[in-house]
């Protein structure tokens, strides 16, 4: 009885063998036709996605209160210790932004009047959406955020995401209850600006370190290190004016760009609905297009 | 011998913990610690315990739940399709086959294996994410987040280890 036994086993193992390696080499061959359609942008993947984060974002969300909470309380910890020059330089700094208040006050009566005066179009009307950072990308290829607030809250794609302190970034993919927030330092980040004081136009475009390039400014423009960059406003997408960063200097290669937005103690995202027809309405078309031509198919 | 359901649902919770733990390692990675500049930088946990479990149990981590892993993470973290599942799913068939030679070596030796697949599957995202992404990047925050990972292996293993006996009993 053990010869047929021992036979069998001879040739049980390397089919087997074979067996384990042709799934290893269909799973390597899925990995490749996945990359291909990651590349070609199909709507079938971001839906997965939205879908997968949509999923995991409560379990996300959960997981990233008592870690948000450790990190404030090392936060405070530290500012305590600088409490007292804290407190003289904030009033120091409460008086100047009265002195400001007095002058934008004064500054948003004249304008209402000029804008009536001259019969301009009305600005269209902005709302937000504010949402918590539950998830960071991670890697260091990829620099973009997950904020649980969808298209439940009226979150759409293109809309501009704010920090505290300034523009953070631009929302990328929504689901029902999350959306991605691409960064303005990935490598991917496309943003319009125009530099505050002189109004050149330029491209803000992220490139995965901390201070994204200012690119695309006209050849006769000048920058001055510190000049402030705000949002154009150019594709309507985002509204004008949204403070992005200062600049940081011009090296050889390029103009950086330090953005306002405090990338370690970004705890809520603020996503602006400008309420005008840009990529929203031409990615919605789009959207629509695939899903008719999918449901064409037999 | 007939097991209970009570039996029965233990020896799945045990043969699932690998591939749990693994799932485990791509969620944390992804909370926002918001520790200065850590983000880009953070351990490839996924990495550690693909390799740990491959050399170990390669039983309880099978190449379909590597991918599985691998596809999970990517589509939740919105990194490029198809990377991570790919270097995971070879991280996992190089240390199997290696595992004949490390299992019997000392955890300095596994180490060094370790380190020395790990720097092969930095590079390897380096390269592809340059290919699928069509530019030039910089190797930079990659050495640091290798330089993390390898650094993190020792805790992480010893924790494993901790597991491995545990499910083993």
């Amino acid at each position: 009885m053990t010869r047929p036994a021992g036979s069998l086993a001879r040739f049980a193992t390397p089919i087997k063998a074979w067996a384990q390696r042709f799934a290893f080499l269909l799973l390597i061959g899925v990995t490749l036709v996945l990359m291909m359609a990651g590349r070609a942008d199909i709507v079938a993947v971001e839906r997965a996605r939205m879908a997968v984060a949509d999923a995991v974002a409560p379990l996300l969300d959960a997981a990233s209160r008592p870690v948000a909470t450790v990190a404030n309380l090392l936060r405070e910890g530290q500012e305590l210790a600088a409490l007292r020059a804290q407190n003289s330089a904030l009033r120091a700094e409460n008086a100047r932004l009265h002195h400001w208040q007095v002058v934008a006050r004064r500054l948003e009566a004249e304008n209402a009047a000029l804008a009536e005066l001259l019969n301009m179009a009305p600005e269209p009307h902005t709302r937000y959406a504010t949402g918590r950072v539950i998830a960071d990308s991670g890697g260091p290829f990829m620099r973009s955020v997950l904020v649980n607030a969808g298209t439940g809250m009226g979150v759409r794609k293109g809309q501009a995401a704010l920090a505290e302190e300034g523009l953070a970034g631009r929302v990328a993919e929504v689901g029902g209850g999350s959306a991605r927030v691409l960064l303005i330092t990935d490598i991917n980040s496309r943003i319009p600006v125009v530099v505050e004081s002189s109004r050149y136009r330029g491209i803000l475009a992220g490139d995965n370190t901390e201070q994204p390039q200012l690119v695309f400014l006209p050849k006769e423009a000048s920058v001055e290190e510190g000049e402030r960059i705000v949002t154009s406003g150019h594709g309507g997408v985002f509204p004008p004016g949204l403070p992005v960063g200062r600049v940081a200097g011009s090296g050889e290669d390029a103009i950086r760009v330090a953005p306002f937005a405090d990338w370690n103690r970004m705890e809520y995202l603020r996503l602006v609905d400008y309420g005008m027809p840009g990529i929203v309405m031409i990615d919605d078309a789009q959207e629509g297009r695939a899903t008719t031509a999918i449901g064409a198919l037999p | 011998m007939k097991l209970t359901l009570w039996q029965r649902m233990d020896i799945v919770a045990r043969q699932m913990t690998p591939a749990l733990l693994t799932l485990l390692a791509v969620m944390v990675t992804m909370l926002p610690l918001r520790l200065p500049d850590f983000g880009p930088v953070a351990p490839w946990l996924a990495l550690i315990s693909v390799y740990y479990w491959s050399v170990h149990r390669p039983d309880l981590l099978p190449a379909a739940a590597v991918f599985a892993i691998g596809l999970f993470s990517e589509l939740a973290a919105g990194t490029p399709l198809g990377v991570t599942t790919l270097v995971l799913l070879l991280m996992h068939t190089a240390a199997v086959s290696q595992r004949r030679f490390f299992i019997s070596r000392s955890f300095m030796v596994v180490w060094c294996g370790f380190a020395t697949m790990a720097l092969a599957a930095s590079l390897l995202v380096w390269f592809m994410n340059m290919a699928l992404g069509g530019v030039v990047m910089s190797p930079r925050p990659l050495v640091f987040q290798f330089m993390t990972t390898v650094a993190a292996y020792p805790l992480f293993a010893w924790c494993f280890a901790q597991v491995q006996r545990l499910i083993q009993r």
